[in-house]
């Protein structure tokens, strides 16, 4: 059974088919990228996949739980990270993680300890107390992975978990989204940065224009090309013309 | 508009006293002509405060981008900030003040010079001040506090004036009253503010000395206030980065953490509990609630100082009607969270969870101020009072709770963003917000109709005596389970299309 089943998704917004008859299976115990340039409905799709956008038509199964028709099992067993969408974020940090952990179900000591160990895990124990308005960007992304872990899901659902990280950060997040899998959880995460697909998934499906236009491991999506030229092949590419924008030329004036 | 019409109605009255003193003595005219000219100075102080958050297409940091020096930019911005209702109204008062001064050609010149100086120097504030706290200003937790001290200030000024109002009452006859008048005018014509709307009474008495001294004070505070502007803006241009907030951490393991986590229902009270106190949307709510038993108090002790018992129904029907009002803050309350929201979504919080957690959270704070005003109003109008008006205040709260909470989870209203100044434009939510909060109360007023008919029966019959408070009491539980649970149903059908609706859209 795979982790995430994704048939015949269709979001339309106006006249605009956002998301247009996708199809995905995402293996249990796999890191799992979702790219895609602007636009593609990488964001449009993962909101439908955790039950935050009502799906046109279309099913979506988490271990075998329809997150339409049983939610409720189906959201138990997901994390999540969106973006673009705020936290409670005139809390603090620890009481953000709290907050979520307890609407978890969490028993009160098991969120307490839970808290702490995330907080200083990220490295966000010095801020614990801190609102989190007062947050950065990368720091912002970090407590939210924290909310989406603290109740140990078996699948990770994160849209650009690395956008406006810095260096560190994004490291200490990829180390614990690899310990995460290795001990048996399974990641969806959306990027539009090659490099850190290539580097940290084992898998992936590139996305254009709302459907899959390649999907399967690494290896079987390059063949052989830089992921990076791949996908530019696979979405088509724009190149710009020899004499457009001549005048930028320093020596033009 | 709104604000237009409003503050055309405050403004006409001024104007036509200003156009009337033609009519009186040099005293006079004088002592009202500075104080006018003052307050309108000092709304210039605090205009600022309301309109920044929302007006900042020409804030100073904008045009660190371009090329451009802060010499060059000045009477740009100048002209640009003319043309505003505030502007407008000032320049109608000064026009109001020349024609009142029309004495004589000198006196109407010197008016004239007066008051263009005056009004020039009114507009000037709103720039040099923006300007200098443009770094401060454009943080949040300024803006933040902001709202809170213009309400504080609002409070300060209501006591000053009802101090004034006394005052002026207790002056033996109109004499009295004239000189005291004309002693304040005096002394703050020699103040930055007030010195350029003296000028034509100099003229008029023949005092040139006073004359040159006023301009000199009122054409120092020009100078003062453009070079001020030009500093604060050359630094702006070069330094637009926003001053960091000042770092504010939160104690750990609150009051709140130990007594709210028992359930999600009592988890998300207490979460409305910490916003109400961090949001300054929300707290604002609850700050101008908190003035209700200040006012009550106030006039409480002020009819007991004049030794008699108050007008009994003045007093009771605030606590009632303060419980009315509780129904539109809990129904707006689920918009404040923004796409925050999504929280509630992919943790599976029940719809009834949602509606119960803000109802008990916002209870725990609103109630005990209700309850405050019901006990000020019956005592100060007698015991007997007590047990009508506390039923009759049970059966609206509980009401207006329970509609608010089925109102909540049916429609929601849009509602500024979080970190916007309170008093900004469309903070009230715009016409939808007004009509909600309308039928909120209506639909409160009705389903309390039966127990508030019994309450007002306990005054005469006995059998009303007993009946009035189980009746309220039964009323309320009743409008609050099904506010709840209707409310909650609703939420649970379309959760995601509450999401998209109370996501703040820029």
């Amino acid at each position: 059974m795979p982790a995430l089943r994704i048939v015949d998704l269709v979001k339309s917004f106006g006249d605009k088919r956002a998301v247009d008859g996708l199809s995905l299976d995402v293996p249990p115990g796999s890191m799992y990228g979702l790219v895609g340039p602007n636009g593609a409905g990488k964001t449009t799709t993962l909101s439908m996949v955790t039950g935050l956008l009502r799906p046109d038509s279309g099913r979506v199964e988490v271990l075998g739980h329809d997150v339409w028709t049983d939610p409720v099992r189906a959201k138990a067993l997901i994390g999540v990270l969106p973006d673009g969408l705020h936290v409670f974020d005139r809390l603090s940090g620890r009481e953000l993680i709290r907050y979520v952990a307890l609407l978890r179900g969490l028993d009160r000591r098991v969120a307490d300890s839970r808290a702490d160990e995330l907080l200083h895990a990220l490295g966000l124990a010095e801020d614990a107390e801190l609102l989190v308005c007062d947050y950065s960007t990368g720091m912002t992304k970090k407590i939210g992975l924290a909310c989406a872990l603290v109740h140990a899901p078996r699948l990770l659902i994160l849209d650009e978990p690395f956008e406006a990280v810095d260096p560190v950060s994004g490291d200490m997040i990829r180390q614990i989204l690899r310990t995460y899998v290795a001990s048996g959880g399974t990641v969806l995460l959306s990027s539009h940065v090659m490099e850190i697909v290539e580097a940290l998934c084992d898998s992936l499906a590139v996305m254009a224009h709302g459907r899959v236009q390649a999907a399967g491991t690494l290896d079987d999506v390059r063949q052989g090309e830089s992921l990076t030229e791949r996908f530019l092949d696979l979405v088509g590419a724009q190149h710009l013309e020899s004499e457009s924008l001549a005048w930028l030329s320093s020596s033009s004036d | 508009m709104v604000v237009a019409v409003v503050s055309l109605l405050f403004t006409g009255p001024v104007c036509l006293v200003l156009v009337l003193l033609a009519r009186t003595g040099l005293l006079l005219a004088n002592s009202v002509t500075v104080l006018v000219g003052f307050s309108v100075m000092l709304a210039w102080v605090w205009l600022p405060l309301f309109v920044t958050g929302t007006d900042d297409a020409l804030s100073p940091s904008r045009f660190a981008l371009l090329p451009v020096r802060a010499a060059r930019l000045l009477p740009g911005l100048y002209v640009a900030g003319l043309f505003g209702l505030g502007p407008l109204l000032t320049a109608l008062i000064g026009a109001s003040a020349v024609i009142g001064w029309a004495r004589s050609p000198a006196v109407l010149l010197a008016a004239l010079v007066g008051v263009a100086l005056g009004v020039v120097t009114a507009t000037l504030i709103p720039h040099a001040l923006t300007s200098a706290l443009a770094g401060v200003l454009g943080s949040r937790r300024f803006r933040d506090v902001t709202g809170l001290a213009l309400l504080g200030f609002a409070v300060i000024s209501t006591v000053v004036l009802q101090l004034a109002s006394a005052a002026i009452t207790r002056a033996e006859g109109p004499a009295s009253l004239l000189t005291a008048l004309g002693r304040t005018a005096a002394f703050l014509s020699w103040t930055p503010f007030g010195a350029a709307w003296a000028l034509p009474a100099d003229v008029a008495r023949g005092d040139l000395a006073a004359a040159l001294g006023h301009t000199g004070v009122a054409v120092a505070t020009l100078c003062v206030l453009v070079v001020g502007w030009w500093l604060a803006l050359r630094r702006a241009l070069t330094m637009p980065l926003d001053v960091p907030d000042i770092v504010g951490r939160v104690p750990r393991d609150g009051l709140v953490d130990r007594w709210l986590s028992g359930s999600t229902t009592a988890v998300i009270a207490g979460r409305l509990l910490r916003y109400y106190r961090r949001d300054p949307r929300r707290s604002l709510s609850v700050f101008s609630m908190m003035l209700a038993p200040v006012l009550v108090g106030v006039s409480v002790a002020g009819v007991t100082a004049a030794g008699g018992r108050a007008a009994a129904i003045s007093l009771l029907v605030v606590a009632p009607f303060l419980g009315t009002l509780l129904g539109p803050t809990l129904a707006f309350d689920i918009s404040y969270d923004d796409s925050a929201l999504w929280t509630h979504l992919s943790t599976s919080v029940k719809g009834w969870e949602d509606r119960l957690g803000r109802l008990v959270g916002f209870s725990l704070l609103a109630l005990p101020i209700v309850a405050l005003v019901l006990a000020l109003g019956v005592l100060a109008t007698g015991v007997q009072h007590l047990l009508p008006f506390g039923a009759a205040t049970v059966a609206v709260t509980g009401a207006a709770l329970g509609v608010g909470s089925y109102l909540g989870g049916i429609i929601q209203v849009p509602v500024p963003p979080a970190g916007s100044s309170p008093f900004g434009k469309g903070s009230g939510g715009g016409p939808l917000s007004l009509v909600v909060s309308i039928v909120t109360v209506i639909l409160a007023l009705l389903v309390s109709l039966p127990a508030l008919v019994v309450a007002a029966l306990a005054y005469s019959r006995d059998w009303a005596r007993y009946a009035a408070l189980p009746v309220a009491l039964l009323t309320a539980a009743a409008a609050i389970v099904w506010g709840v649970v209707m409310g909650g149903r609703r939420l649970d059908r379309r959760w995601p299309e509450v999401l998209r609706e109370v996501t703040y859209r820029r």
